[in-house]
């Protein structure tokens, strides 16, 4: 069968299509080509195409339309490395990235004897602007991962000074009542032996107070140092000892401010057992506290308490710290773990704490941690998978 | 897999027809690079896709940027060819090529990706032709990865077995090193085999 009317094909096909020969001289032009460069068929037949397009480099293009012919294979122009070959300017006003049309070509042999080649020509603008818009995109998520890990590392320091802050504050509390009771006894001692009314047994029972008292510091120091340079591995941890370990660091301030600390259904003289990494949840409760200390003594609430317990359901551990301290206004609720969120003065809070504490219970403990508000207060609850 | 993997009969078959089929193409690569270039005859190489990151780490010390082309084969023998090639090389493949010192990256690019096309049409477009199969190459495209450490395997997970092609380009006497690198499908692999089957028993 014969197609008489095969030239409908290459005039309506939406590719531009060129028959030119080796020494660059074309020979068909099609409709498409005519509509987007403005340049007629009939005016650029027989011509060489550097006349109209004088930037194409002549040794690339030749040796190209050798590659097709001599190998009777195809040869390629790249859109992403090379510029157009044909420079057809845009007529989209809305194009932001590219001034001229952005091809593709193809060269595929057509005629060896004569020499001849034909170029399928690709309109990849759209492709194009597509990629570019990619490509910034991923340079702009690429810098923003910088800026996360830059941000991450700050927020890591500031938590640490901050958990640093938190630990002078609490050994100052522990300390305050025995250097009260050194500082007292030594004057005393000293005012006695002024007025010569000082005996032995005093002083021996004097100086033995202030040798207890001097034991009590040094013990609070063991206690601290301990608790930051514990190692943190995973083992089976009995949660009620990593509970009391938070208490005996915060109870001496929630004692100076009148706080009352209620363990519910005595939990924590059972023993409750969970596999995870040790010594990170004391660092949680410990923040859990101190925020619902500084609620209550901000909001100076009369006969304050924090209440502690522990339920477990076979599945998961439950822990909960729960304050009469009014609780948290329902629109921040959601944002209360999100980094740099804080209600504090900025002098008094970094808008950390809560972070670090949904950091370690999502993360290193695998668990979960939410706020709800009770008739009394705000109430945390760590929920850990059995 | 295993019955996938070509036995010595086979693997010194295909050396022999690629030999040939870069016989056929030097005459018209000379013609295209004109006449300043010559291809050595290829070295065959079968490998499990899985080793070919340490191998071309072992075979390429330079730990030079590297221009990383890839071009898709369709047809009968269908697969991808990787064409891999450090950057000094690159730079005098273009500004030889180019009659130019003062390339730019584009350029490089450019002439690496038409390199490519050159070798792959060459070697597995010949190649198909002795197998009377027909194949067609779909554009390459460029990647340009740090070093050879960053190649990415995973655009070579789909593939089991590897057939590297490992040619010199000669310019006069300064040596530009590639290596092209054939991944073939088992399928691509079981019909080479016949094929390969078909021309041992009737030599």
């Amino acid at each position: 069968m014969k197609f008489e009317n095969i030239n409908i094909l290459l005039e309506t096909i939406d590719n531009g299509i060129i028959l030119i020969d080796e020494n660059l001289n074309i020979l068909f032009w099609n409709i498409w080509l005519e509509t987007r460069s403005g340049i007629k068929s009939n005016d650029i037949i027989n011509k060489s195409i550097l006349e109209f397009f004088p930037e194409i480099k002549e040794n690339v293009f030749k040796r190209k339309i050798k590659t097709a012919l001599a190998l009777n294979s195809t040869a390629f122009y790249n859109a992403e490395n090379t510029k157009p070959l044909i420079k057809i300017k845009q007529p989209r006003v809305t194009s932001k990235f590219f001034e001229f049309m952005q091809q593709s070509i193809t060269i595929v042999p057509y005629d060896q004897e004569k020499r001849i080649v034909c170029l399928y020509v690709y309109d990849n603008t759209r492709l194009s602007e597509q990629n570019k818009r990619l490509k910034q995109l991923t340079e702009e998520l690429e810098e923003q991962i910088v800026q996360n890990k830059t941000k991450d590392r700050l927020m890591y320091e500031q938590s640490k000074m901050a958990a640093l802050g938190d630990m002078i504050h609490n050994i100052a509390h522990q300390w305050r009542q025995p250097l009260s009771i050194i500082s007292t006894t030594a004057t005393g001692v000293a005012f006695q032996k002024k007025m010569d009314i000082l005996d032995d047994s005093q002083l021996i029972e004097n100086m033995e107070n202030i040798n207890k008292s001097t034991q009590y510091l040094s013990k609070v120091i063991d206690t601290f140092r301990g608790f930051v340079d514990r190692n943190k591995e995973y083992k089976v941890v009995n949660i009620s000892k990593e509970i009391l370990e938070a208490i005996d660091i915060v109870k001496p301030s929630l004692m100076y401010h009148g706080i009352e600390l209620i363990e519910e259904n005595e939990c924590l003289s059972k023993n409750y057992y969970n596999e995870m990494t040790c010594h990170e949840l004391p660092e949680v409760l410990i923040n859990l506290i101190n925020n619902a200390k500084e609620a209550l003594t901000f909001k100076d609430i009369k006969k304050p308490w924090i209440k502690i317990d522990i339920i477990d359901d076979k599945k998961h551990i439950f822990i909960s710290v729960e304050d009469n301290a009014g609780g948290v206004k329902e629109n921040i609720k959601d944002k209360i773990f999100e980094p740099y969120f804080t209600t504090k003065h900025k002098s008094k809070g970094t808008g950390l704490g809560l972070h670090i504490c949904y950091r370690i219970i999502t993360e290193s403990l695998n668990g979960k941690i939410s706020i709800e508000n009770t008739l009394n207060g705000a109430k945390f609850t760590i929920k850990l998978e059995k | 897999m295993l019955e996938n993997i070509l036995n010595e009969d086979e693997k010194d078959c295909l050396q022999e027809l690629i030999n040939i089929s870069y016989g056929t193409a030097s005459a018209s690569i000379s013609e295209i690079l004109d006449s300043f270039a010559t291809l050595k005859v290829p070295r065959i190489k079968l490998l499990k896709s899985l080793q070919l990151k340490d191998y071309l780490i072992n075979n390429d010390s330079s730990n030079d940027i590297q221009f990383v082309v890839s071009q898709i084969i369709h047809g009968n023998f269908s697969g991808e060819n990787i064409f891999l090639i450090n950057k000094d090389s690159a730079f005098k493949l273009a500004e030889i090529l180019n009659e130019d010192e003062d390339v730019n990256i584009e350029e490089v690019s450019d002439v690496v990706l038409e390199i490519t096309n050159i070798l792959s049409s060459a070697t597995i477009g010949k190649f198909s032709e002795l197998l009377d199969t027909k194949v067609s190459f779909q554009a390459p495209s460029l990647e340009i990865i740090d070093s050879l450490e960053d190649f990415n395997e995973n655009r070579i997970k789909d593939f089991n077995e590897v057939i590297i092609i490992s040619t010199i380009l000669e310019f006069d006497k300064l040596n530009v090193k590639g290596e092209l690198i054939l991944l073939t499908k088992d399928e691509s692999i079981k019909k080479l085999k016949e094929e390969l089957q078909k021309i041992l028993e009737e030599y």
